[in-house]
């Protein structure tokens, strides 16, 4: 699949590579993402890595003033995702997560999955997820893939949410490392966040507080 | 600078900085950076260095040292020992000297550059004979936007919408975001989309069908859809609005939003070298 170059407001590019929560396009973005980094564009700011999209944020004045702005960067990554790019072997460390499943939506997220607790429970803490990205917050982890029988959709307006609250959104689950307005469904909390990077791993072990 | 009085939501900042946001540590930074950039020109500061940015009720300092100052964006009524200083224009304060800002005028957010006087010993309020910066009442005008990625999420009524209508920020709105209250956005389609980079700027759709536009303290990254994007240009006069105010959008291209933000650079740029010259100048004059 050829990738998308988008302009994200006027100081930004994202290529985007898909449309999916992939372990494939999450290697792809992780890879395009040490290639920027380890070779700079003009003008880089900054790099943002999501599930299937790296984002360049450009100093617009040195852009504009050197390259034709936006469109010239477009035409210099289009360049560059052309030449081959092997990244460094990642090696994702994995984490377990001690979870206390008493958070404040646990009871929708159950309703509206057509699950009991107890389920929705063992369903979020069987798998193994992968941290594809940092985002959001300083140190929120985006983890995924969850389980199609718990996916849910965010809440319809931001609620206030507390540190350590582990959510979900779609087929991705989360913590929140400090307190925040956030959409995502609370499920339950944890005392235990560690300092993630892309390609961990993560285990939530069902604990009572 | 010594805090005499706390404000609501005083705190220092400089210029975004870029870099860690692969971290998801935003950039964060001043939001009205045209403000923070000018009132720095004007006492001779470095582009990145930091100013007080405060909100209504704002804080009361008392000045330690001898100290070059300068108040810039948001009209409080600044006062240095309940004597009204004029804005955009370097004042020499004495030890001793306390600021305060009595009543709120116009804008949202006031910036105090202080430099210290280090060679110098001012005994009274001085105010430099000279002003900077902008002398029209600020603009009017529609808050310019770009298109976004999910723009034609949108149907075209509530495109429309957007680009005619008065959009009331919501007294939720704070550093990370401004809430806008219109009649709800109706979409073409709810397909969700996959979380990925937002910037300052960035105007969301949330599933209510109200709109977000993120501030200077935005995360990173984000999953609501994308409608929109204010221009850098334009981001300081938005942020000097708040609850209370209402705005109103038009749609703007590349080009403009390129030119603009050059003009904008240019313009700081030359006040910058021509404050450098002029407090330069009086130095040597009071030789």
């Amino acid at each position: 699949m050829i990738p998308q170059i988008y302009e994200l407001g006027d100081s930004a590019l994202t290529i985007e590579f898909g449309n999916e929560i992939s372990e494939e396009l999450h290697e792809e973005v992780i890879k395009r993402f040490y290639q920027f980094q380890s070779e700079p564009l003009p003008g880089t700011l900054d790099l943002i890595p999501a599930y299937a999209s790296l984002t360049i944020v450009f100093d617009l004045g040195y852009v504009a003033s050197r390259f034709q702005g936006l469109s010239g960067m477009k035409t210099l990554i289009e360049e560059k995702l052309a030449q081959p790019f092997t990244s460094p072997a990642m090696e994702g460390r994995l984490h377990e997560i001690p979870c206390d499943y008493s958070g404040p939506d646990l009871a929708a997220v159950a309703s509206a999955c057509g699950l009991t607790e107890k389920e929705v429970i063992a369903i979020h803490s069987e798998k193994i997820y992968s941290v594809f990205f940092l985002g959001f917050l300083p140190g929120f982890a985006y983890m995924g893939t969850t389980d199609e029988r718990i996916t849910v959709s965010r809440k319809d307006n931001p609620a206030s949410i507390q540190a350590g609250d582990i959510g979900l959104a779609g087929n991705q689950t989360g913590i929140y490392p400090c307190a925040s307005p956030g959409g995502w469904q609370i499920i339950g909390r944890t005392a235990q966040i560690p300092h993630f990077k892309a390609g961990d791993r993560v285990r939530f072990i069902p604990i009572t507080a | 600078m010594k805090l005499i009085k706390k404000g609501l939501l005083d705190s220092w900042q400089s210029l975004p900085i870029y870099g860690l946001q692969h971290e998801g540590i935003p950039p964060g930074g001043a939001m009205d950076t045209f403000s923070l950039q000018l009132a720095n020109a004007l006492v001779g500061n470095d582009v990145y260095d930091k100013a007080l940015e405060m909100h209504f009720p704002a804080g009361v300092f008392q000045f330690e040292t001898s100290t070059l100052i300068a108040v810039c964006g948001a009209d409080f009524t600044a006062c240095i020992d309940n004597v009204e200083v004029p804005m955009n224009q370097p004042i020499k304060v004495p030890p001793g000297a306390i600021i305060s800002c009595k009543k709120p005028v116009s804008g949202k957010r006031v910036y105090i550059a202080a430099k210290e006087l280090k060679d110098e010993k001012v005994s009274r309020v001085k105010i430099m004979p000279w002003s900077m910066g902008p002398e029209d009442a600020p603009s009017q005008d529609p808050i310019r936007i770009l298109c976004g990625r999910e723009w034609d999420h949108l149907k075209a009524c509530s495109q429309q919408l957007i680009l005619s209508k008065d959009f009331a920020i919501s007294a939720t709105s704070n550093r990370m975001g401004y809430q806008l209250v219109q009649e709800p956005m109706k979409t073409v389609s709810s397909a969700t989309m996959l979380s990925s980079a937002v910037t300052a700027g960035t105007i969301q759709l949330l599933p209510s069908g109200q709109l977000v536009v993120l501030m200077a303290a935005h995360q990173t990254t984000g999953g609501y859809p994308r409608i929109g994007h204010v221009i850098s240009a334009d981001l300081p006069r938005l942020a000097q609005m708040g609850p209370g105010d209402s705005v109103r959008f038009t749609m703007t291209d590349a080009m403009t939003a390129e030119y603009e933000w050059i003009l904008q650079q240019n313009y700081l740029q030359q006040v910058r070298n021509v404050c450098a010259l002029k407090l330069d100048q009086h130095r040597i004059d009071h030789r």
